[in-house]
């Protein structure tokens, strides 16, 4: 098969790596209605793989649509009634604005690097 | 009145950009609508949020009205930004089991957090969203 023209949009993944009883899951560069299940059945099979702390790497995530953010809270909230954290690192302008937008900033733990993420480091809470 | 061809060059308003669409084409129509939306004066933020915009309009209607659906983007005398999305089904009258997911209720909010209007019109043979956005916003 030759290299395809463009990037096809069945292709998405949500690869997922462990370090102890830390897991990253590296989120899609679109979240939306074709992908959200994919999405959220992976959080969901590390939060039931008994995760302690879940990064969800968002670096190469340029848009997040509203199904998306469903999917994300409801996860967070589920992560944390079982004592998880659920972490965002990095993800781009568009999507933290869709977040501030909705307030889903106010509920969601977002990290503005994969480092801070994986740290647990809040870093400019408050800075302007 | 001047023709066309005597705008001012650099500010040509963008012809009108039409595409009928299935779920499956939603990141195309979010990729054109960007494309299309530079081309008319929008300040670079708020092409952003016409795009989010655009986006959950576009995906409520193949999601709760119909597998197909059509949107057409166009401007107004240089001052606005339109876009409508129409679909042939009846998603706001029609309330099924989805209401946990909000039945795109997040969306429409969205989409009124940051356009200037947005217009929804059912009707018997489907509903029609126009959403407005205006450049010196």
């Amino acid at each position: 098969m030759a290299v395809q023209p463009e990037e096809p949009v069945t292709a998405d993944t949500c690869p997922v790596r462990w370090a102890g009883r830390q897991a990253t899951v590296t989120l899609p560069a679109e979240i939306d209605i074709l992908n959200g299940q994919l999405v959220r059945e992976t959080l969901e099979q590390v939060l039931a793989s008994e995760a302690a702390v879940v990064v969800a790497d968002m670096t190469a995530t340029t848009f997040c649509a509203s199904e998306g953010l469903h999917i994300l809270i409801r996860t967070h909230l589920q992560a944390a009634a079982g004592g998880v954290a659920l972490r965002l690192a990095a993800p781009g302008p568009v999507v933290r604005r869709v977040m501030e937008l909705t307030a889903a900033d106010q509920v969601l733990d977002i990290y503005p690097s994969m480092e801070d993420a994986l740290a647990g480091r809040r870093t400019g809470t408050g800075g302007g | 009145m001047k023709p066309a061809s005597e705008q001012v060059s650099g500010t040509p308003e963008p012809a009108p950009y039409l595409i009928r669409f299935s779920v499956g084409d939603l990141r195309r129509v979010r990729l054109e609508t960007a494309q299309w939306a530079a081309r008319t004066g929008l300040r670079p933020e708020r092409i952003d949020d016409f795009v989010i915009a655009v986006s959950e309009i576009a995906t409520n209607a193949v999601r709760y009205g119909s597998p197909e659906a059509q949107l057409e983007l166009r401007s107004g005398a240089g001052k606005t930004v339109l876009a409508e999305v129409r679909d042939t089904g009846r998603w706001e009258i029609d309330t099924g089991p989805r209401e946990a997911e909000g039945r795109g209720r997040m969306g429409l909010a969205l989409a009124r957090r940051v356009c200037d209007e947005v217009d929804i019109r059912p009707g018997l043979t489907g509903t029609t969203v126009i959403l407005r956005m205006d450049l010196a916003g």
